[in-house]
């Protein structure tokens, strides 16, 4: 006889089940569930509306004075399914990551909204924080030969030999006959269609692309305006001015922490990070380190070819000047040790004046915590100031660089490209009005004709609302800043409903801060950036020899700013760096641009 | 067939000799079996990974698909740069640490054992094991608040005169001894138990006769409590030396280490980690983490001889 084994969730679940069922039958007057008067009627029939409203999960709050109405598309064909198909697929979970009530990662408002809408029901086998996390997961679960349905955020080695392992799905088929030719096809289609550069294999879709949004991180400056008051200076356009700046904020001691700990600009072990990064004090050079790609950053060099920036003669300038504000106390002594949790919290706490980082990062991971921690502080965020070569930072390209595969023999590939048409209208419709669940995403204030936000997230499931930013198209968030701004002028004063007023008050104008800073890289994106050419998966030679250079690089650089190597040693860095398979490597890479 | 006939004479002397037991000690060998099993699924089973060191690895592909490749993750290794250096680095720290931790346990433990009041001395002694039962996450993150440039040791040297941050865990000069002195205030308290419990097998009359001879506190510790106490020393010694590869402490090195110290600061376990999990490259992970046993099984042996020829305890 198979022994049947109980897992703790499962057991938990079993347990939930049995209790809530004895609790509805001791409480409900009526027997009719509002489910059951969903499924008793043919379900093509109803609108999405007419489903979700008896079971509570219909988003906006029409019911109240300054209420909104969400409009939601046609329910797919054949939608929802009865009964539900179940989908496995794991999803990422952080600090960041809340629930209202009794709801949690496998359990929530958005799942439930889900398998009320599509008769997709989400399993949830494992979660993970970082991408390092996931892929150790991903690898335990091919090693057990169990693996999801669906799996967001892919790495390109895993992919390759995820394909070569015949592990993954050829979904040409199914995407040409089931994505939504203008929500998904053309959207896909953005950049002359190479968001499907990493997710095609000879020609076949085998996994559906991982989508950011366009300049999603890119940098600009964001300095405290109320020290540059204090020390009398305006905010800098050039390093040098730049310099001059953080030594006034660091002389001036203007930070809130113990005495001569002043951070004149935040720094992190990441040397590129997307916040505390130096990406846009190198560009000013013209170079660009490796970042956010499985192997690295290659850019054209001049002559028809692919250069890596991190041996370049350029390098070693920017690292001098690094050095230089190292030993002027700039950067703070161990910003090595200091990743983006250890920067905010330094940012929030009002010890540190200049921050490189996206708009959002700026903002809601900076400017917020710092004034309502001291409400004298003020931000506001400027243009990335020149270097000696040029004003540059890295280039995003909202390609990136992980895809979405399907496991081999998934039967529920269509249901989850149905799921992503409906839902990728819902993204790319602001004035549909999907603002999220009252209760879960916003709450009303007792007595008043407002919304305030709730620290809870919708947590999607499938290719469009996973939790990381994919999304279905890169300008989708452009869309919504400037569908707000539309709004803004065309709607009277007086006619907003409660939400627009969350939106475009911004009695603190950190909103609009935001937004400006999303459509100023927008506008910018080309011109200010340094493009990473290459795009391809990591060769066995590159998986190889990648991560003992880039030991080898690191070492070298923060050795050399910190004082414990000279600046010359770069040079031998250099010869180190090729004589250990970095020249093979680029040799490699550049066959690969000479084919393409 | 002459040759083994004294082995196969033995083996049947020890299965008719377990027989003949077996009837009275059979509870105990009860006892065992859960700890047999622990072993065997833990420690031997995990072994057929093995075959991942000779093969290029990938776990899409399984141990069936993967290719052999003989000994080239071994040659990789060998053929890094970083190797010696790094196969250097866990040798200094972990020597370094073990030392450290027991010359200090065994002073410590000196220390409580002339302390007369009970109260005080529990009172230090629960005070000093308390950071043992803290795990290096937890720890890590303590001591990169505490050691940081505006961390409370900085402001307190700061008070003192010292002008200039002390960047502890982002200098090469400083790392390693900071790394063996957090270790030796996580781990101290804990080792003294062992000393501790050996004082207490010394006889009191040998301590009482020498007093009446007119030796002095000090020669009574120099002259019979740290003989006393030598043989468990020793015997700590050796047992930490057979662990030499694993006793550079993977998690407290990979909560403090950064890039700036990589050429002090990297071990074998933290490169595995690197290479292995992050870079995927199960293979040489694999290999690495093989040559590693291998060279902590020889040591254990010789350790385990050593201590024979130094002690009374034997192993086998």
């Amino acid at each position: 006889m198979a022994k049947s084994s109980v897992s703790r969730r499962e057991f938990m679940k079993g347990a939930a089940v049995a209790g809530g069922g004895v609790l509805l039958a001791g409480c409900a007057p009526e027997p009719a569930a509002p489910e059951a008067v969903a499924e008793s009627a043919p379900m093509t029939a109803m609108t999405a509306e007419e489903i979700l409203t008896p079971q509570g999960l219909m988003p906006g709050s029409p019911d109240h004075p300054k209420g909104w109405t969400t409009d939601l598309p046609d329910l797919p064909e054949g939608m929802p399914l009865n009964p539900p198909v179940t989908i496995t697929s794991f999803t990422r979970t952080d600090a960041d990551t809340r629930f209202q009530g009794d709801d949690d990662i496998y359990d929530n408002i958005s799942l439930r909204y889900i398998k009320a809408l599509f008769g997709i029901e989400y399993d949830i086998p494992w979660t993970y924080v970082q991408g390092d996390e996931r892929d150790q997961k991903m690898n335990l679960a091919m090693a057990a030969g169990d693996i999801p349905d669906l799996m967001p955020g892919i790495g390109l080695a895993m992919f390759q030999d995820m394909v070569a392992g015949e592990l993954v799905a050829d979904i040409t088929d199914v995407y040409e006959a089931t994505a939504h030719p203008k929500w998904v096809k053309e959207s896909q289609a953005w950049g002359d269609n190479q968001l499907w550069a990493y997710a095609e294999v000879d020609g076949r879709k085998m996994a559906f692309p991982s989508i950011a949004q366009a300049g999603q991180d890119e940098q600009i400056l964001f300095i405290r305006t109320d020290w540059l008051e204090k020390v009398g200076m305006d905010a800098p356009t050039t390093l040098e001015e730049l310099e001059a700046v953080a030594e006034a904020f660091v002389n001036n001691d203007l930070g809130a922490g113990p005495p001569g700990t002043t951070v004149a600009i935040a720094a992190s072990r990441d040397l590129q990070s997307w916040y505390g990064g130096l990406g846009p004090v190198f560009g000013g050079f013209g170079v660009l380190p490796s970042w956010y790609t499985s192997v690295s950053t290659f850019t054209k060099d001049g002559q028809g070819g692919l250069k890596f920036d991190g041996i370049d003669p350029a390098m070693k300038d920017a690292l001098a000047l690094i050095r230089r504000w190292y030993e002027k106390k700039i950067l703070s002594p161990d910003f090595f040790t200091k990743g983006y949790q250890e920067n905010r919290t330094e940012i929030e706490g009002n010890r540190v004046g200049m921050n490189y980082t996206h708009p959002w990062g700026g903002v809601v991971g900076g400017a917020i915590g710092s004034m309502a921690n001291d409400p004298e502080a003020r931000w506001d965020w400027f243009d990335v100031p020149a270097g000696p070569v040029r004003k540059g930072k890295n280039y995003f390209s909202p390609l990136r660089t992980g895809v979405f595969p399907f496991r081999n023999g998934s039967e529920h590939i269509d249901k989850i490209f149905k799921q992503a048409n409906f839902e990728a209208e819902i993204v790319l419709s602001p004035q549909r009005r999907y603002h999220g669940f009252e209760g879960h995403n916003y709450e009303w204030v007792e007595g008043e004709d407002r919304v305030v936000p709730l620290s809870g997230g919708t947590h999607g499931y499938g290719i469009i609302n996973t939790r990381g930013g994919a999304n279905i198209s890169p300008t989708s968030n452009m869309n919504n800043i400037q569908w707000k701004l539309n709004y803004k002028e065309t709607v009277p004063r007086d006619e907003w409903d409660a939400m627009m007023e969350l939106l475009l008050d911004d009695p603190t104008g950190l909103q609009t801060m935001q937004d400006e800073g999303w459509l100023f890289l927008a506008e910018h994106s080309l011109a200010d950036t340094i493009r990473n050419e290459w795009n391809a998966a990591p060769t066995e030679l590159q998986k190889e020899k990648w991560t003992q250079l880039q030991t080898l690089t690191d070492e070298t650089y923060f050795a050399i700013i910190t004082g414990q190597l000279p600046v010359d040693a770069f040079d031998e860095y250099v010869t180190t760096w090729l004589a250990q398979g970095g020249e093979a490597v680029l040799a490699e890479i550049n066959e690969w641009w000479a084919a393409k | 067939m002459q040759v083994l006939a004294p082995v196969v004479d033995d083996l049947k002397e020890q299965a008719s000799r377990f027989v003949r037991y077996l009837p009275r000690l059979w509870p105990l060998y009860v006892m065992v079996i859960p700890a047999l099993i622990h072993l065997v699924l833990l420690s031997y089973y995990p072994m057929y990974g093995i075959r991942i060191a000779f093969q290029d690895y990938k776990p899409a592909l399984g141990f069936d698909k993967s290719p052999w490749v003989g000994l080239k993750q071994f040659q990789l290794m060998l053929d890094n740069p970083s190797f010696w250096q790094i196969f250097r680095n866990t040798i200094v720290i972990a020597t370094s640490k073990i030392v450290t931790l027991q010359f200090c346990a065994v002073i410590l433990a000196l220390l409580l054992n002339e302390v007369r009041k009970l109260f005080y001395k529990r009172s230090v002694q629960s005070l000093v094991y308390l950071p043992y039962f803290l795990s290096w996450i937890v720890l890590g993150g303590i001591m990169l608040e505490m050691l940081g440039s505006a961390g409370v040791v900085n402001q307190l040297l700061q008070r003192a005169g010292v002008e200039q941050p002390i960047i502890f865990l982002g200098n090469n000069r400083t790392f390693v001894p900071t790394l063996v002195a957090s270790h030796l205030w996580q781990q101290v308290g804990w080792a003294t138990i062992l000393y501790l419990a050996a004082l207490t097998s010394i006889d009191p009359q040998l301590l009482e006769a020498a007093a009446i001879d007119g030796a002095g506190r000090f020669q009574r510790v120099l002259y019979i409590i740290l003989p006393g106490v030598l043989p468990t020393l020793l015997l700590v010694l050796c047992l930490d030396f057979g662990l030499l590869f694993n006793a550079a402490g993977f998690d407290q090195v990979l909560n403090l280490y950064n890039p700036a110290v990589y050429s002090t600061g990297d071990i074998l376990d933290t490169w595995i980690y690197r290479e292995g999990l992050l870079g995927a490259r199960f293979s040489l992970a694999t290999a690495v983490g093989l040559v590693r046993s291998v060279l902590g099984l020889i040591l254990i042996v010789v350790s385990l001889r050593l201590i024979s020829r130094f002690t009374d305890y034997q192993v086998y």
